[in-house]
């Protein structure tokens, strides 16, 4: 038999909360902030006023990304479809789960995903703390249950010392969500040749470069229509035209209305020589395929957005377009975590 | 002086006139198909005369509340029922009185379904560990619905075709209103007992409309989100308060 109390529903809460593991249980050791490197022109990214951005909470947060003990079986990490050297993005077009399960989209890119207002390519989480619950738990990727896998962390190190100076606790999963998504707010992307162009080295791209950015914001590709800003992504969601019919509903899947099938976030073009393969499928493997496709204006798609339609570029012209997209590439390792 | 000492007397005397005590509630919840205890991985036979087999069926059930012609008693908060695991019984202190109908939530309030799951440890109906949390957007699997069905009601054999509606969104989120067949009497020091049938049977149809396997088999999110705005309102109209 179960056995319950009545309770008001605020008071009820109220029990919740306190039943709860808060960052207030336990006094955090001595932390130190770390001291994020924000790319020259970019926004400071926007942080969990809650959870400082402590050099510890980091640090344990990239050990935490790193580790197969989050996933069924110890069989994957985050880090085995975000690839350091591929802008933490995944070298295949559909990321390999426990057990060689096959996920569904293929894995982004990380780089400035701190500035992201909602999280995957529909935008379906709100928060970055939320998003790293969802790998963890999917079937499809490392299946497995957070709660689990703290149980069998904690007491390992570095886990059971770092746990206890950022978070002042043992490793859980309030403590996973926080210091993984704080590592991913230090990942920022930023020092390409590009943004030293944008600072004012006029030599910092070269000449094939230099005409392949007036293609890219030019009235023939027009890619900044939809590639702009300080990460190139206008953060909307657009449908490419890729498909007659999308196998995935993409963002229509979250608002429900069929206007928005097919539709997918603007991704960054941010070190997009290191991210192939391309589209939210991963099924373009090159950029040269990339842009085949918006030359061809898309399948006409009823949801394709207007931006998406044909146009001619001059071989000179496209080769100096993919000269350009391959000075988006940062020079210096973007995860800036020792 | 005694006029001022009589009155501190009368005061300190008093008591505003009081309702009956509060008295103790077992409120039992029993999942039935057509009035036969209902258990998963069973041959049924639906509204459609299909074969049906429930693998998994696993709900949320909130904000519950007893109702009186003045009053509300509220009962529960949240708990994630598990209709194919047999009975499930609630003990709740409740204000005395006569009470005629439940109100019951199917699902999860927008609040808690928006809510960080990683806060709530295991053995709270909200863990993640229930493996009731959608990956793929915020909140939760209000219903989980799966099973196996066969349109041929002489079939025999195995069952292959695959049913699974997981209801879930905040738009899927209902209230059921349950009149009692007989008023619900609470008084001090007696416990009253009463059952919240759940008749499986119905959760493929209500008035006019009937969810056929055939058709309406899947939904996990996404825009055939009808499907599961259809079984939350039948499963509103399966419960009955005895």
């Amino acid at each position: 038999m179960r056995r319950s109390v009545r309770l008001g529903f605020g008071a009820a809460l109220l029990v919740l909360a306190a039943g709860c593991q808060r960052d207030t249980d336990g006094v955090p050791g001595p932390t130190s902030p770390f001291p994020l490197q924000v790319p020259p022109g970019h926004p400071v990214p926007p942080m969990n006023e809650e959870v400082p951005l402590t050099t510890e909470s980091v640090q344990l947060g990239k050990a935490l990304f790193f580790e197969p003990g989050l996933s069924r079986g110890g069989e994957v990490s985050c880090g085995s479809c975000h690839f350091p050297a591929r802008a933490f993005s995944d070298t295949v077009a559909i990321s390999l789960g426990v057990q060689g399960r096959p996920g569904l989209r293929n894995s982004p890119t990380l780089a400035n995903v701190a500035h992201h207002p909602a999280f995957f390519k529909d935008g379906g989480v709100p928060t970055l703390e939320m998003q790293v619950l969802a790998p963890i738990h999917d079937p499809v990727e490392m299946d497995f249950d957070i709660h689990e896998a703290a149980l069998l962390l904690k007491d390992e190190e570095p886990y059971r010392s770092l746990s206890r100076k950022a978070f002042g606790r043992d490793l859980d999963a309030g403590v996973i969500t926080r210091a993984i998504a704080n590592y991913e707010r230090t990942l920022l992307s930023g020092w390409s040749r590009y943004d030293r162009f944008l600072q004012g080295d006029v030599h910092a791209l070269s000449q094939a470069e230099q005409r392949g950015l007036q293609v890219f914001n030019g009235p023939e590709a027009n890619c900044s229509a939809c590639h702009n800003g300080f990460d190139l992504s206008d953060r909307s969601y657009r449908n490419i035209g890729l498909y007659a019919v999308y196998e995935d509903e993409g963002r229509g899947r979250i608002t429900l209305d069929p206007a928005d099938d097919g539709k997918f976030m603007v991704p960054t073009l941010r070190n997009i020589a290191l991210t192939a393969p391309y589209m939210h499928d991963g099924s373009m493997t090159t950029l040269d395929e990339v842009i085949d496709h918006f030359m061809s204006g898309g399948v006409g798609h009823p949801n394709q957005s207007p931006a998406v339609r044909p146009f001619t570029l001059s071989s000179q012209e496209r080769s100096d377009l993919l000269e350009f997209l391959g000075s988006l590439t940062d020079e210096r390792p973007i995860d800036q975590v020792p | 002086m005694s006029v001022l000492a009589a009155a501190i007397l009368f005061s300190g005397c008093y008591k505003p006139p009081a309702g009956p005590g509060p008295g103790q509630l077992e409120l039992t919840i029993i999942a039935d198909w057509e009035g036969q205890p209902f258990a998963t991985n069973t041959e049924y036979h639906n509204v459609n005369d299909y074969r049906v087999f429930v693998d998994q069926l696993r709900a949320y059930l909130s904000e519950m509340r007893l109702v009186s012609a003045t009053d509300t008693a509220e009962l529960l908060d949240i708990d994630l029922v598990d209709l194919g695991g047999g009975p499930v019984t609630y003990s709740f202190t409740v204000p005395g009185g006569t009470y005629t109908h439940l109100l019951t939530g199917i699902g999860i309030p927008e609040d808690l379904n928006n809510s960080d799951p990683a806060q709530y440890p295991q053995g709270h109906p909200l863990s993640l560990s229930n493996g009731t949390y959608w990956t793929w957007t915020t909140g939760y699997r209000f219903i989980i619905f799966d099973g196996r069905y066969d349109t041929d009601p002489n079939g025999t054999g195995n069952v292959l075709p695959t049913f699974s509606i997981h209801a879930g969104l905040d738009t899927c989120y209902t209230f059921a209103e349950v009149q009692s067949l007989l008023p619900i009497t609470i008084m001090e020091g007696v416990t009253h007992q009463a059952t919240l049938r759940v008749h499986v049977d119905r959760f493929f149809h209500s008035g006019t409309d009937t969810l056929d396997l055939a058709i309406d088999n899947q939904f996990h999110g996404g825009s055939n989100v009808d499907v599961a705005l259809r079984l939350m309102e039948h499963v509103k109209h399966a419960l009955e308060l005895e």
